[in-house]
């Protein structure tokens, strides 16, 4: 299941955190076009896997591969949109900054200063979420719902093959949820999307594939997920998942007795 | 007053004023948006142990604070790219125990308590061409590597782990900004001391980012703002036959305090 036509994938990988399993024997391929959601509990590794995938972690043992090539060989395939912190609110920067930063490392640059198709490419971007209007102000003046916007149009400066979001939906207004929603479902056909959720309502119109991480990965692929089936994928995740409007809810476990839990 | 700068010492210390001035401005800024406020401070203190275990084993004091400064750097600095999780307490370790060794060589060191009390609060007006030269030498360093590279030095300061996945040498940059901001903090311990330097590194850009909207217009707010401190302190200091490092601080100090009160333009709080 590997080479040039597999989005992404795995093979038998494992990684740790300081001799702490975090992940192991992970083992799943995405063909392009998915719109992929990694669902499971907090520290389960679904940020983990994320950063495995971008190359910002080195797997202890197994393979990740993007397109066939080691994630961060080919800087113009992959988008990062990283969950926001809030810690940087006061950095002086301005909208189109931020976003051109998504221009970096493509190939074919020179000069000590963006050019202009970086900066027509960064617009663009912020076109598609509806904040090119807002290019030339500060990052500290935008409320969090529109931060959130600028941070996806950088990942999405680059024009990537696959998109990944590291819960984009978190601490968002109800009216920006939606609209990034609709944006989400835009791009699924466009390019691969990977998106770390610990909300499945959310995004479960839009999922094609589902990943349920704690500590192991159960993959379920698009020929699973079909409209009215998806409740019982749900319900085979050995995870603990929020439901919408049913808090907390433990959900039955995949495989008797295959399931780690500390 | 204005008579004073024909002496050479007078003019040296505004020449120092205005150098420490840049460098404090460029790399203050990555020390406040970094957050590398008690890298600074563990490095300053660092330099303190440097001092009295130069003039222990005889050696120049300057090159002694530089050396083992630069060395614990390097440890602090890989500290906090893999062991962010205890940096705090590692790097605090590393102060005081700079200052205790330097202090405990002094000791064993008869007859150099004055030169120790130097670097404590700084002698702005004893400051040599060497010293200068020196200065203008790290300036012309921090500027070869900030202006090629400054859309990677904007992505890694806002944003470490996108940067990365951009291509951007993250680590390299980390460790050049840590090297860069140690030595200055030891050319800089020279003029306005120990005890002020964390001061002038952090109060003029602490001042400046509330008003800027890029990091190149908060380091050049910055620089701006550090030379008011530093000539006006010095000013006051000569006028009045104070101390000038801790007179320059307190400038600055009742700047910050002003700045608490005038908002940012158009910026929502």
């Amino acid at each position: 299941m590997t080479g040039k036509d597999q989005a992404l994938s795995f093979e038998d990988m494992s990684f740790s955190y300081g001799g702490e399993m975090v992940l192991q024997g992970v083992t799943f391929s995405v063909p392009p076009g998915e719109f992929l959601v990694i669902l499971g509990p907090n520290g389960g590794g679904k940020t983990t896997l994320l950063k495995l995938a971008l190359g910002l972690l080195s797997p202890l043992s197994g393979k990740v591969s993007i397109f066939g090539e080691r994630p961060g060989t080919d800087r113009g395939v992959a988008g990062y949109v990283p969950q926001d912190a809030g810690r940087n609110r006061n950095f002086p920067i301005t909208v189109l900054e931020v976003v051109l930063q998504g221009r970096l490392g493509l190939p074919g640059r020179r000069g000590i200063r963006y050019s202009g198709e970086d900066r027509s490419g960064a617009m663009e971007a912020l076109r598609s979420l509806k904040m090119d209007g807002m290019a030339g102000r500060s990052m500290g003046e935008l409320s969090q719902g529109q931060r959130q916007r600028v941070l996806i149009a950088r990942g999405l400066a680059s024009d990537p093959r696959v998109l990944f979001l590291d819960e984009p939906l978190a601490s968002i207004d109800p009216d920006t949820r939606d609209m990034l929603l609709a944006l989400l479902g835009e791009l699924r056909g466009k390019m691969t999307v990977v998106l770390v959720s610990h909300d499945m309502s959310a995004v479960s119109g839009h999922a094609t594939a589902i990943a349920c991480v704690n500590r192991k990965v159960f993959y379920h692929d698009s020929a699973e997920i079909r409209p009215g089936v998806m409740e019982q994928v749900w319900g085979k995740c050995p995870v603990e998942l929020i439901a919408h409007g049913v808090p907390h809810r433990v959900l039955a476990v995949h495989e008797e007795g295959k399931c780690d839990h500390d | 007053m204005i008579e004073l700068l024909q002496f050479d010492f007078m003019q040296n210390a505004l020449w120092a004023a205005l150098l420490c001035s840049a460098l404090c401005g460029i790399l203050g800024t990555m020390v406040v948006v970094k957050r590398y406020v008690i890298l600074a401070g563990g490095v300053a203190h660092a330099a303190y142990g440097g001092v009295g275990l130069a003039l222990y084993a005889g050696i120049s004091p300057q090159a002694g604070a530089v050396g083992f400064s630069l060395a614990l750097a390097l440890f602090m600095a890989w500290v906090m790219l893999k062991k962010a999780a205890r940096a705090d307490s590692i790097i605090g370790v590393i102060w005081a125990a700079g200052m205790a060794a330097g202090i405990i060589f002094a000791d064993l060191t008869p007859g150099y308590g004055s030169d120790l009390m130097s670097y404590l609060f700084g002698s702005i007006l004893a400051v040599t061409p060497e010293d200068l030269y020196l200065m203008a030498a790290l300036l012309a360093v921090a500027m070869s590597v900030g202006i090629p590279w400054s859309r990677e030095i904007a992505a890694f300061s806002y944003d470490e782990d996108f940067a990365r996945t951009r291509g951007v040498p993250v680590t390299l940059l980390h460790f050049i900004v840590v090297v860069l901001i140690s030595v200055a903090v030891v050319f800089i311990i020279r003029i306005v001391g120990l005890i002020l330097v964390i001061a002038l590194l952090t109060i003029p850009s602490s001042v400046a980012e509330k008003y800027s909207r890029s990091l190149w217009t908060m380091m050049g707010i910055s620089c701006v703002l550090s030379a008011i401190f530093c000539i006006s302190g010095l000013a006051l200091a000569v006028r009045f036959n104070l101390t000038a490092g801790a007179t320059i601080i307190l400038v600055a100090s009742a700047v910050y305090l002003l700045s608490l009160l005038i908002p940012a333009g158009g910026r929502k709080r």
